[in-house]
């Protein structure tokens, strides 16, 4: 049967992301189509989702508004393969500080055993460029853009580092559900959006 | 194609890819309600400006709130309608009729 990608569509990178999810799709020869997702009705279609860079309080949010959260929530459960990007992450995870603003209170899936913090490389005009490796998932070296990037500074036990960048850690892993702090869907090398298509793939067949 | 629209190849081959302008078009002026953000939504609009619209409106923040909600959820009718409930159209911005403005800037000339 034919592998459906997500992009949740409700705000930030998501044609970027539909993009690169598309391409990999094509480079790894699979029978798939990539969707942009808003609704629970159309969240519920799809074998993975990539939940793309953006502002998370924003996507939270409108997701709690139409309902989309409870639903990702469930699925999550359920086993479905997320990629959470940069807000994407932070969505993910079980809470968040912001560097800039202190605590701060907004809806998360509270998925991923991470203590994570926002804007912790600075504001916006901190965002930077830098090659970074993701060696345990095949990936040795990768043109890592960070863009007012969040980092988690500790991982829950079953939680996987699979990358850091002057000791903070950019890219973790728990059994389906990868974050990302920096932008794949931004650079012409689709590595990672590739690896998230062959996980989702292997476990739909 | 390039030479007819006298663009460079490069954003004609991106336009091509992409199915649409390699730039974000956001709409802005005038706009007053929730309504009116999805409407220009669905002409194609990648986002919404509201200036006015909202801090000149006494229910501002139900108002951000609701024209926000229908700007995200402008293709599925019955939330956009649940948006423009939230607030009383009679506190919305008066809107302009062209024709019997003051000033119009086509013929305001260009020392103004």
């Amino acid at each position: 049967m034919s592998l459906t990608l997500g992009v949740l569509s409700i705000q930030g990178d998501v044609l970027e992301n539909m993009l690169s999810a598309k391409a990999a799709i094509d480079a790894l020869d699979i029978d798939g189509t990539v969707i942009s997702v808003k609704t629970p009705d159309e969240i519920s279609q799809v074998d993975g989702l990539i939940i793309p860079g953006g502002e998370s309080t924003t996507i939270g949010r409108l997701s709690v508004a139409n309902g989309a959260m409870k639903i990702l929530k469930e699925k999550i459960e359920q086993g479905m393969p997320v990629l959470g990007i940069c807000a994407g992450m932070i969505l993910l995870s079980k809470n968040a500080q912001d560097k800039v603003v202190g605590k701060i209170d907004q809806p998360l899936l509270d998925m991923l055993d991470i203590k994570l913090e926002r804007n912790s490389f600075g504001r916006q005009r901190e965002s930077f460029e830098s090659d970074i490796s993701l060696n345990s998932i095949g990936i040795p070296s990768f043109n890592g853009v960070f863009i007012r990037a969040p980092s988690i500074s500790d991982v829950g036990s079953d939680v996987e580092v699979l990358s850091k960048f002057n000791e903070k850690i950019v890219a973790v892993k728990k059994n389906n559900l990868i974050g990302v702090a920096f932008h794949p869907e931004l650079t012409s090398d689709i590595s990672v959006h590739k690896y998230f298509v062959n996980l989702t793939n292997t476990l739909k067949n | 194609m390039a030479r007819e629209f006298k663009v460079s190849y490069d954003i004609v081959e991106q336009t091509a890819k992409l199915g649409r302008l390699p730039v974000v078009n956001f709409a802005a002026g005038g706009i007053a309600t929730p309504a009116d953000a999805a409407y220009l939504m669905s002409l194609g609009c990648d986002g919404i400006f509201v200036g006015s619209g909202i801090f000149s409106a006494d229910d501002a923040q139900e108002r951000a709130n609701a024209i926000v909600l229908a700007t995200t959820f402008w293709n599925e009718p019955d939330r956009v309608k649940e948006a423009q409930k939230m607030i009383d159209e009679r506190q919305s911005i008066p809107g302009l009729d062209v024709k019997t403005l003051d000033l119009r800037m086509q013929d305001r000339g260009g020392s103004a």
